[in-house]
């Protein structure tokens, strides 16, 4: 299984012109401003804002322009300015939870910023009814997803 | 978009049952039907808008069809999360640089 879970991360980095430090600020600080919101706000609410309480045990949280809050994760480290993680279930229970891990490494005179998606396994097969309201491209993906992962088991 | 069409195959419950059955490795068509309340020739037709799909191959021996979940058809899926990723992280990597030592020459429109 851990080889399965090993094989389905998701791994993606682009090459930033500026220190670690302002890339580790803009990823969580500034995440209102550049993450795709749209069609992924669990509000279905283009307006909201993310919100990172930015300390391990910290959550990051989703709130609309009316003043909802929702939960997307909570943070699992939090070493500022190289390295953060957190659980990821946006729109969905606790329980399904993946994780992801964002790596801030020099690179030249930018920074390399690494996402790692991880836990694939753990969204499990009823997932689609659980999504209700989130985005459902989205969330059948992410199931088809969870069902390969579980392949070969 | 592979991914698209794997999203509508599986948006079916009976479809992804048949599918979920598969993960344990290939089965005919019959063995597929004997744990489901579906008719054979329904879990043929499936089993063709799965293999149309990209999720699912189909392999002959003897006189029996055997059906297994398609690797390729899951790679586009894993292209699908990488082009989330790719697309948010664009957008971020222009939020970061868009004001880094750029405020003292930004111009103000208003």
């Amino acid at each position: 299984m851990s080889q399965m879970t090993g094989e389905l991360a998701v791994r993606r980095s682009v090459l930033v012109r500026c220190a670690p430090e302002h890339a580790f600020h803009v990823y969580t600080e500034r995440m209102s401003d550049w993450y795709p919101i749209e069609g992924h706000s669990i509000f279905d609410d283009p307006e909201s804002t993310i919100v990172w309480e930015g300390r391990v045990g910290g959550q990051v949280y989703e709130r609309s322009s009316g003043g909802e809050k929702g939960v997307w994760g909570t943070i699992i480290a939090w070493e500022p300015p190289r390295e953060l993680a957190m659980t990821w279930h946006p729109g969905r229970g606790e329980e399904t939870a993946q994780e992801l891990r964002i790596l801030f490494t020099p690179e030249g005179d930018g920074t390399r910023v690494e996402v790692v998606h991880t836990g694939w396994e753990r969204v499990g097969p009823d997932f689609r009814e659980r999504m209700a309201g989130y985005e459902r491209g989205w969330g059948a993906v992410l199931e088809i997803f969870a069902l390969a992962a579980g392949q070969g088991s | 978009m592979a991914y698209a069409d794997a999203i509508q195959a599986l948006g079916d419950p009976t479809r992804r049952a048949v599918f979920e059955r598969l993960r344990g490795g290939p089965r005919s068509v019959g063995d597929l039907a004997s744990g489901l309340p579906v008719s054979r020739p329904a879990v043929s037709q499936h089993l063709r808008v799965l293999k149309n799909a990209g999720l699912v191959s189909e392999r002959r021996e003897g006189t029996r069809n055997f059906y297994s979940v398609d690797g390729d058809g899951l790679a586009e899926l894993r292209a699908y999360f990488e082009g989330f990723w790719d697309e948010a992280l664009a957008a971020f990597k222009a939020a970061a640089e868009s004001d880094e030592g750029g405020e003292e020459d930004e111009p103000d429109d208003r």
